[in-house]
């Protein structure tokens, strides 16, 4: 699953530079995760980085884009290309 | 080349930095991230301190800018003046005084860490921004938001600044740049200056800004809280802003929701409502030591473990553009502001991580909340006439406390000697 920033976020901008996709930027009220270059920090770490660093816990995971560890694998090659995932 | 400087970053520091050089004349561009430059959304507690030689001075400790500072009211401007880097800077957005410093436990008893003395002033940091911005443009600086710098490289003519906005990436050149973007700089991390800096646990806020707050504090009060029951390692502030409305902050908003229920402070917040959240969290390292890298300088909170404080990045940016300007004149310039950085912030001190650790330390002994109450009402009859951080008080009446609470005292005693292996080494 891709994720998602909430009403919660009062656009503090921490996760903006956590993101290693370039991800998230900032739109009118809250921040935005573009669902197409979020990889939950598959191919970077081992969890998603936005979503630890926000202390309102407004990053959360998008039930509207469920996506598998491959996928997200494989969304993290095309934005990559010719880099190595990082073991995680 | 097309600049003379490249500025990351458009906060307080980055601004002041751009300010100061395209007034001299230099050919100045700033990157900033956000759309809204004078929009602020980071917690921040928003006071210029401005009393630093006191009779009592070993009773505070803090972590920022060092050096004197003062407010100038002039017939129709007002002005931060800066006596050691020698230069002023006019604020005309609100102002408040703030005459004490308290700290309150869980039912309410109070010691003075700083009593019936102006020690600072609330002052708004989104007018101060506004005002900085205007005058960067007015003195003939590019301004580009919303755009961020990516990383910097040196060359031997002067310096490549990579940058992403809304239409792609570029690289920027420029004789010579300044690293203003902040605690997780793209561009002191892009040079390699984070290698040497031990990283150590993040700080997260969340700020309420409330209306309609009714306290029993004396008026022109800063307040913390110490209720270990709600809340250990994030102190609880309390800062009267312009007009009624007031900041609460700590390390979450569930924290926040508990101290405005709490049975003892419920009252003070029954008509309260919160006209603005803020937050703010970034990973805490060890300052930089050396601020410099080729042809780029850092100043402000870019080199510092958590904050240089707005004055202090706003000096910083002062003495680098100065420092720069001599260089570019093939004067030596760098060695007087590494010097100036080492010395003007406390982090840079030895005793500064000795000072946070056992802060955490003492945060963390507190058996429960009736004993946070019993050492507060002791220390309340010793610093009756005087003032002390409770943390400094405690420390310079260890007899009594022992004699007093020796369970407490022993539990102290245990934690300060972990706090001592905590301690990072020295930065870079």
């Amino acid at each position: 699953m891709a994720y998602k920033i909430t009403d919660q976020c009062v656009k503090c901008g921490s996760c903006e530079l956590e993101c290693l996709n370039q991800a998230i930027s900032e739109g009118e009220t809250t921040y935005l995760i573009d669902p197409h270059r979020c990889t939950e920090c598959v191919g970077y770490f081992k969890s998603a980085k936005c979503a630890e660093i926000c202390p309102l816990g407004a990053s959360v995971s998008d039930p509207d884009h469920v996506e598998s560890e491959e996928q997200l694998l494989n969304k993290w090659r095309n934005l990559h290309p010719g880099e190595t995932p990082a073991a995680t | 080349m097309k600049y003379d400087l490249i500025v990351a970053g458009g906060g307080p520091g980055g601004l002041m930095a751009a300010k100061t050089a395209a007034e001299d004349g230099l050919k100045v561009i700033v990157i900033e991230r956000k759309k809204n430059i004078a929009e602020i959304n980071r917690t921040c507690s928003q006071v210029f301190y401005i009393r630093k030689k006191s009779p009592t001075k070993k009773r505070f400790l803090s972590d920022g800018y060092i050096e004197p500072v003062a407010i100038e009211n002039g017939f129709d401007t007002m002005k931060f003046v800066f006596p050691g880097p020698g230069f002023s800077l006019e604020y005309n957005g609100p102002l408040k005084p703030y005459y004490n410093w308290i700290d309150i436990s869980p039912s309410g008893y109070w010691i003075y860490s700083r009593r019936d003395v102006l020690w600072g002033f609330f002052f708004q940091k989104e007018a101060f921004v506004a005002e900085l911005l205007a005058s960067v443009q007015k003195a003939g600086a590019e301004v580009w938001p919303q755009t961020i710098v990516m990383g910097a490289e040196n060359t031997p003519e002067g310096v490549k600044v990579s940058v992403r906005g809304k239409s792609g990436e570029q690289t920027l050149e420029a004789r010579k740049a300044i690293a203003a973007d902040g605690l997780e700089s793209n561009m002191v991390e892009s040079l390699g200056l984070n290698k040497k800096r031990q990283v150590l646990n993040p700080v997260k806020l969340v700020g309420y800004e409330l209306e309609g707050v009714e306290t029993d504090l004396p008026p022109f009060s800063w307040a913390n809280f110490c209720i270990p029951s709600i809340n250990r390692f994030m102190v609880i502030f309390f800062g009267q802003l312009t007009g009624d409305n007031t900041l609460l902050s700590s390390g979450s908003e569930e924290v926040l929701q508990k101290v405005m229920k709490h049975p003892k402070f419920a009252s003070w917040f029954k008509h309260a409502r919160v006209i603005k959240k803020t937050a703010f969290a970034a990973r805490v390292r060890t300052p930089i030591g050396k601020p410099v890298e080729g042809n780029v300088v850092v100043v402000g909170d870019a080199g510092s473990p958590v904050e240089t404080w707005i004055q202090g990045a706003i000096a910083s940016a002062y003495m680098a553009v100065k420092a720069i300007e001599k260089e570019l004149n093939g004067q030596k310039g760098y060695p007087q502001y590494i010097d100036w950085w080492q010395k003007a912030f406390h982090f840079n001190k030895p005793d500064y991580f000795r000072w946070v650790v056992r802060q955490f330390a003492l945060a963390n002994a507190w058996s429960d909340d009736e004993e946070v109450d019993y050492i507060y009402n002791l220390l309340q009859e010793i610093n009756k006439e005087s003032e002390g951080w409770p943390q400094i008080l405690i420390d310079e009446n260890l007899d009594l406390i022992k004699e007093r609470k020796p369970e407490f005292y022993e539990r102290l005693q245990m934690a300060y000697e972990v706090a001592e292996q905590m301690i990072p080494k020295e930065g870079s």
